[in-house]
């Protein structure tokens, strides 16, 4: 699996369980820049 | 089942009033306007859907009456004269409180669900009811309200958000890019420009290095320098001069302090001297003498002592009991065994009395002979205590030519300093002169011109350093640039990693996409599949068929003649039959969980037929499902709750 189909998977699961437990949007939003950043991170360093 | 709803300062009653509700039956509140009716099913609604959320169901709330609007000046539930009102609802082991506060604060124990609002209030401002008599015939926001598609198109525009993010951070990348271009471009004029006015420095520079002065003022000058030149040098001598002697003399201070070689000399000398005193207080001609005599002396004790050990031996070998002849007196007589040994002991004794008087002569003899050869040492103390005498001399004369050479260095010294304070005087008079030449050259015009045109070029390669480092900065901002928070130095590089982003975003919005196709599609199926059961179970003749389309969501409607037919086309009475099948249908869809529909006239203002219709369904799920089921109806009577 790429790393991007590992953040694709990982923010799809984040989704579902957003969607689960009475949608949050800023929790959601923080949660999806912070696996962005991550992938950031990983393609600098 | 029971409900029992207690109102408390709700609406235009003051005080409380409770109600009792039974479920598996239709019950019909029938009243005059104004006679509490609606109050009963507004705190229904309120106790069954808040809190409630969602911006269009809070426009349904206010419409409806349960929620303060922006404008409203109290919440419209509690009684005008009230600060506060209170709604409990007691059904199924569930004891719902909400208060009501006049400025619009509620506060509810136990959450209700706020799809109730649409799903179970058969009303005539129902948004089913209102879309439906206004022609309205899309029904998209019904499947987005009752499926998850509304979160999931929340997250999508969040997702795609980002991608608005990443968008921008690629035109600020061709902004950086653009003014890296045009910053080299205006470095390479700059630089350019520096190194022709820097030229122009140095040619100015020159001009005034080449400058010809009054020929008197410039002799004036070099001797005046060359004055001051001499004068610094000599001073430089003298303070140096004065330093070593002020040296000189801290070194000589500390040898004139230092005794202690004196002390220690002195100390051996009284020694020596003492002993001297002591030694020649004897002559060796006596010491001799006595020696002499004490040997003498020593000799005939040794001959006493012979003389009775003899005796002793004479005793020791005399026979016991016999006759004896005395060995010296030739006496004769018995001899006992205590006789001998007396005579034995008195001979021992006197033997020991000669022996300690023959230690004690050679012991003097001893002594005597030792202080003898002491006496030979006299000689060489008396020369080492001569050489200490001859030492301590030479120390005391050294002290003495330190004492002596300090005087002579402490009178130098302000000689030393006169001469630096009037040369300092002078050095400082003459650099006051070379000042005032130097000052009289300064004011010639045209030398003037020439450094005031020199500064003005320092000036301007000052301002041309200061856009170059500007410039400078410029570049090196827009050689990175920043995405979630990560320094990123190569905009290449950059590039890339927002189009992967970008291909990620898109990736997940197709999967949203996806998923909220797949909830409403879902959503209008089961809408469907319970308006088409609802047609068949009520036997309707009017249509054969209404349904959502699966495409865009519009309600299609289908007469008996398998026409379809425009909703603005339909009659209000027809209008009035659709609505109550998707209000029910609606109910029985997505919100059969809660035990209650509530509803006014809509259905009892129908055509006799249908409304028999109806309420037998009514009457009919009511039973089945064991709900509550309440309308109300306008009399021209007092309040009147019965179940039909």
């Amino acid at each position: 699996m790429s790393e991007e189909e590992k953040i694709v998977d990982e923010v799809i699961k984040n989704i579902e369980a957003a969607v689960k437990e009475s949608f949050d949007e800023y929790s959601f939003i923080e949660k999806f820049e912070e696996m962005l950043k991550k992938y950031v991170e990983g393609k600098i360093t | 089942m029971k409900a029992i709803l207690k109102l408390d300062n709700i609406g235009q009653k003051v005080g409380l009033q409770t109600l009792d509700f039974n479920s598996g039956v239709v019950t019909l509140i029938q009243g005059r306007t104004a006679a509490g009716k609606s109050r009963i099913i507004k705190s229904y609604a309120l106790a069954l859907s808040y809190p409630i959320k969602s911006d269009n169901l809070i426009d349904d709330g206010i419409n409806f009456g349960i929620l303060k609007g922006e404008d409203a000046e109290y919440l419209p539930l509690v009684n005008t004269g009230q600060e506060k009102a209170t709604i409990e609802l007691d059904y199924d082991n569930i004891s719902k409180k909400v208060e009501l506060f006049k400025d619009g604060k509620i506060k509810i124990n136990i959450p209700g669900n706020q799809k109730f609002l649409y799903s179970s209030m058969l009303v005539k401002n129902s948004r089913i009811h209102n879309h439906i008599t206004t022609g309205k015939a899309s029904f998209k926001w019904i499947v987005d309200e009752m499926s998850l598609a509304k979160d999931y198109e929340k997250i999508k525009s969040n997702v795609l958000y980002q991608i608005d993010e990443l968008n921008s951070k690629k035109e600020d990348i061709k902004q950086k890019r653009l003014i890296q271009k045009t910053k080299t471009e205006e470095k390479t004029k700059e630089e350019s420009d520096k190194v022709i006015i820097e030229g122009k420095q140095k040619e100015k520079q020159k001009q005034i290095d080449d400058f010809e002065f009054d020929e008197e003022l410039v002799k004036k000058e070099k001797e005046t320098e060359k004055i001051l030149t001499a004068d610094k040098k000599n001073l430089k001598e003298i303070i140096g001069n004065l330093d070593k002697i002020q040296g000189d003399i801290e070194e000589l201070e500390k040898q004139k302090d230092d005794t202690s070689k004196i002390d220690k000399i002195q100390s051996r000398m009284e020694k020596n001297e003492q002993r001297l005193t002591d030694l020649k207080s004897d002559k060796v001609e006596d010491l001799q003498k006595k020696i002499i005599e004490t040997q003498k002396l020593k000799s005939m004790e040794e001959q006493e002592k012979v003389r009775f050990e003899t005796r002793k031996q004479l005793w020791e070998t005399v026979k016991i009991e016999e006759d004896y002849k005395c060995p010296l007196c030739e006496s004769t007589g018995k001899i006992t065994p205590e006789h001998r040994k007396s005579k034995i002991d008195e001979y021992n004794k006197k033997i020991k009395e000669h022996q300690i008087i023959i230690k004690e002569y050679t012991t003097e003899i001893n002594k005597k002979q030792n202080r003898i050869n002491e006496m030979a040492e006299i000689p060489d103390i008396e020369e080492k205590h001569f050489i200490d005498g001859d030492k301590i001399k030479d120390l005391e004369r050294a002290k003495e030519v330190s004492v002596n050479k300090i005087a002579l260095l402490k009178k130098k010294v302000p000689t030393i300093k006169k001469q630096i304070a009037s040369d300092e005087e002078l050095i400082k008079k003459t650099e006051q002169e070379l000042k005032l030449i130097l000052e009289e050259k300064e004011k010639d015009s045209e030398y003037q011109k020439l450094k005031e045109e020199k500064d003005s070029i320092g000036e301007k390669i000052g301002m041309i350093k200061e856009r170059l480092i500007k410039i400078e900065k410029e570049t090196e901002d827009a050689k990175s640039i920043e995405i979630y928070k990560f320094k990123i130095a190569d905009l290449n590089k950059a590039e890339q990693i927002i189009n992967d982003l970008e291909n990620i975003i898109n990736k997940l919005a197709k999967y949203l996409d996806n998923k909220i196709d797949e909830h409403r599609k879902g959503a209008a199926k089961k809408f469907n599949e319970s308006i088409k059961n609802l047609i068949r179970e009520l036997k309707f003749d009017t249509f054969k068929e209404i349904y959502l389309n699966l495409d865009d969501y519009q309600l299609k409607i289908i007469d008996n003649n398998e026409k379809p037919q425009e909703l603005s086309s339909v009659s209000g009475g027809e209008k009035a039959i659709i609505s109550s099948l998707l209000q029910i249908s609606a109910k029985e869809t997505y919100l059969s969980e809660i035990p209650f529909l509530i509803g006014d006239e809509i259905i009892l203002d129908l055509d006799p037929v249908s409304r028999e219709i109806f309420l037998n369904y009514l009457k009919k799920i009511a039973k089945e499902n064991d709900w509550f089921i309440i309308l109300t109806q306008i009399t021209n009577n007092d309040l009147e709750i019965t179940e039909i």
